[in-house]
């Protein structure tokens, strides 16, 4: 054991890295030392999260002023620490073997380390101070973007260890606690941007110039903006961009012609609007459609070799993707219906699941990337063939986060038709669950 | 004695007082009732699977259906017993009563059957037996219709669940034993195809049956709305099931209905100009059949998804679920009528989703509101290597 005073010298002196290699030698005693440390964590659990929904978001953004982005900024400082206190929580509920399992006490770190940060975060006051409170987050963001996939490979190491519906639960609650963080985070890092981006134009000021003496707005200064929410997304757009990226990765994935991937063909209410994030439909129509594809292609695998051999194709190879969009006046409802062939039915009973034995294998391979946003833009190192087991649920956990959810029905030896249902006005509350429950005996 | 002190006697005593009936001994019905209830396997069904049947299957088969079925309508009569006395005294539910009782009696009754011609009467009477009780259903409907305020919704859905089943139950056997028993007779005239077992067939070909039932819904929708959508089968329209063809005629027919009586009122609604077709698909998995019905008749709303498979709930108009002026006979005759007494008493789906869960199978419908419905039905086929259990 140092002594104190050189244990503050190692800190200041030496790189995170290393700080971090000395925490975990201490690893033992630094839980032990939580333990007692825990008061702190449940002055914020015996809090609610304030929840918001789409259309505060969006109200709250229509006159945006100085006064009302330090408000957001300090919501968002109020809730950060509030939301990660119930998640660490969470861990602390886990049965012993499944905590101290390297990566899941990895993002056990994590949290903690973010927790004590924001709790500590200063009251922002002024547009300096907010400038800075963004830095803070953004930086948080970044160093979390390990934590899916550390949740994954921990996940599936625990597979056999823990009850698979108990860690389906946690997995669960930790990535849609995980979105409503970001989403606040990103919601006023967005707004934040916006409003600065108007300042500096309201101002004259050229893109090089910086903001540094700018502490205060002109009085009466407002702007419109609304972040990162969309309140009139139209969902053919997203459905067709996703379309063609998919099958963009798919056509290079499997060595194929450009144009020969399964069309996607879009029928119904093809003008329907709705008030969403569109990067969370974006990573939901993304996912299913990427399914759907891949497994029409190999299904039909044997039309690519001859068409290989005939040279030009004569006509479409695949059977198309029929979308179909329903809207009615609360809800939007989006049918995926392809000729996949069905999914097995060894798998069907688990294509929920994160942690079942057959998807353990799939979540390895988390081992083999270091990041993971879960967002549909994400270039992935990996080919889009390799599965984590993960795309189906991760869609799920985003529909219900609003409100919705997305269904399967697969039709063996035929086909599979996915249900993405989403609220279309915007008026449902973040769907974060139920705190942890209490044990017994309080 | 002892037991006439018992409530459930009283209560029984008391309310034959309202009907005509006089039984001899109902000790008797509570000594059935009493006993376990063996479950219809698909070996027993299927047992006599290899032509040619020979007397002896014929009479092993008439034991069978003679140690079962009093037992299980035994169990019907009782199940009468437990209802509010109010519910009872309703004509249409007491004439139920009355019948099974009377099913009860006429069966129960025959001696052990030891030779072909003792076994044919009593196919006879079996067959006969079973034309009676063909209306119950409707009956029931109309008398839980008309006691709607009497009982919870839960106890409600709960008789008539285990009526249904039952009845499922008691048909499959008797009907399957007096298929055998025609099939033994006819088999000696004609050389028949061994693609039946009973009331069996053993290729029964899903398509051609979705097609023949989507002609005669299209035609019945015609007949009440004066327009009908088009359909179109697609799908694996080759592959074969083991399955009793009108089980299978029931459940489609109940989905088809639906589909097409939604489709021509929703464009009604919308002002639509042409019908959006009916697309059928067809798929073969493992041992089963899946059939797609989707249909464009703008879905059921959210708020009544969870009614859909409730009795006695329905989304037909009022004027033509008051059935109560109309004679039992003018209801049967419109039975299979689109606008029918069955339509719009609500007791098509839940039927539909027992009649498909019989032999392990099921339904789900999946709604898009405001566009339309998708129905899933997966029957799986009777089969021998799969050993099934049903009530």
């Amino acid at each position: 054991m140092l002594p104190r005073q050189t244990a503050h010298t190692l800190i200041s002196c030496q790189l995170l890295s290393q700080v971090r290699r000395y925490v975990t030698v201490r690893s033992g005693r630094n839980l032990q030392q939580k333990f007692y440390e825990n008061r702190i964590l449940d002055r914020y659990t015996a809090q609610e999260p304030k929840k918001v929904t789409l259309r505060q978001l969006v109200l709250f953004g229509r006159q945006l002023t100085e006064d009302k982005l330090i408000a957001s900024a300090n919501y968002v400082r109020g809730e950060l620490p509030v939301r990660l206190a119930h998640r660490i929580s969470d861990f602390q509920y886990l049965p012993y073997i499944a905590g101290t399992n390297p990566h899941l006490k990895t993002v056990y770190d994590l949290y903690w380390r973010a927790f004590d940060e924001f709790r500590k975060l200063p009251v922002v006051k002024t547009l300096q101070d907010n400038r800075r409170f963004c830095d803070a987050v953004r930086r948080n963001l970044l160093e979390h973007s390990q934590v899916i996939p550390q949740l994954g490979m921990g996940v599936s190491e625990c597979a056999g260890l823990v009850a698979p519906d108990e860690i389906d639960r946690f997995m669960s609650q930790m990535l849609v606690s995980r979105i409503s963080r970001r989403t606040l985070a990103e919601q006023h890092i967005a707004l934040s941007q916006q409003f600065d981006e108007d300042l500096r134009s309201h101002l004259g000021l050229s893109v090089d110039e910086s903001f540094d003496q700018l502490n205060q707005a002109p009085a009466g200064f407002a702007t419109q903006r609304i972040g990162i929410v969309r309140a009139d997304c139209s969902a053919i757009q997203i459905i067709n961009d996703s379309a063609l990226r998919v099958a963009e990765l798919l056509e290079e994935a499997h060595n194929l012609p450009p144009g020969a991937a399964p069309q996607v063909l879009v029928e119904g209410h093809t003008d329907a609007m709705f008030m969403c994030i569109p990067e969370h439909f974006s990573y939901i129509m993304h996912e299913l459609l990427k399914n759907s594809m891949d497994h029409v292609i190999r299904r039909f695998s044997e039309r690519l070799d001859e068409s290989a051999v005939d040279g030009a194709a004569s006509g479409p190879l695949f059977p198309p993707i029929r979308v179909t969009i329903c809207s009615s006046h609360a809800d939007i409802m989006i049918r995926v219906s392809d000729q996949s062939g069905g999914i097995d039915p060894d798998v069907l009973p688990y294509i929920w699941s994160f942690t079942q034995p057959v998807k353990a294998k799939r979540l390895h391979n988390f081992h083999a990337i270091q990041r993971m946003e879960a967002k549909p833009a994400e270039a992935s190192s990996l080919s889009p063939l390799v599965s984590f087991g993960f795309g189906l649920p991760m869609s799920r956990v985003y529909a219900k986060y609003w409100g919705g959810n997305v269904n399967v029905h697969s039709l063996p030896g035929y086909g599979v038709d996915a249900y993405v249902q989403l609220p279309r006005l915007g008026n449902v509350v973040e769907n974060i669950g139920a705190r942890r429950a209490q044990a017994h005996g309080d | 004695m002892l037991l006439r002190r018992l409530p459930q006697v009283q209560r029984l005593c008391a309310r034959r007082a309202f009907t005509s009936k006089t039984h001899y001994d109902e000790k008797i019905v509570y000594q059935y009732a009493s006993q376990q209830l063996k479950p219809v396997s698909i070996g027993q069904l299927l047992k006599y699977s290899q032509p040619p049947l020979t007397p002896a299957n014929i009479l092993d088969s008439v034991a069978y259906t003679q140690s079962e079925l009093p037992v299980r309508l035994a169990k019907r009569v009782i199940s009468f017993h437990n209802l509010p006395f109010i519910v009872g005294t309703n004509p249409h539910i007491a004439r139920v009563y009355n019948q099974y009782y009377e099913a009860f009696d006429r069966l129960y009754s025959f001696a052990p059957i030891d030779s072909i011609e003792r076994e044919w009467e009593f196919a006879r009477a079996l067959e006969r037996q079973t034309q009676l009780l063909v209306d119950v259903i409707p009956t029931i409907a109309q008398g839980f219709l008309e006691c709607k305020q009497y009982m919870k919704r839960e106890e409600r859905a709960l008789f008539i669940n285990e009526l249904i089943r039952s009845r499922i139950g008691l048909r499959v056997i008797g009907e399957q034993h007096v298929a055998l028993s025609y099939q033994f007779r006819d088999q000696q005239r004609s050389s028949l195809e061994d693609v039946w077992v009973g009331a069996i067939h053993t290729k029964l070909l899903p398509a051609s049956m979705m097609r023949q039932c989507a002609q005669l819904v299209q035609n019945m929708c015609e007949m009440h709305y004066g327009t009908a959508p088009s359909y179109y089968v697609d799908g694996d329209v080759d592959e074969t099931i083991s399955y009793i063809p009108s089980h299978f005629e029931y459940i489609t027919c109940e989905l088809l209905k639906n589909a097409f009586r939604a489709t021509v009122e929703f464009s009604r609604q919308s002002h639509r100009l042409a019908h959006p077709p009916i697309q059928i698909t067809i798929t073969k998995g493992e041992g089963y059949v899946g059939v797609r019905i989707r249909d464009q008749g703008g879905g059921i709303a959210k708020d009544n998804m969870r009614n859909v498979f409730e009795y006695s709930w329905s989304t037909m108009q009022d004027d033509e679920t008051s059935t109560a002026g109309m004679s039992l006979q003018t209801n049967l005759a419109m039975q299979q009528g689109i606008g029918g007494p069955i339509a719009g008493l609500g007791f098509g789906l839940p039927m539909a989703r027992l009649y498909a869960g019989y032999f392990g199978g099921s339904l789900d419908i999946v709604s898009m509101e405001g566009y339309g419905c998708d129905v899933f039905l997966k029957l799986r086929s009777i089969e021998g290597s799969v050993e099934q259990k049903q009530i």
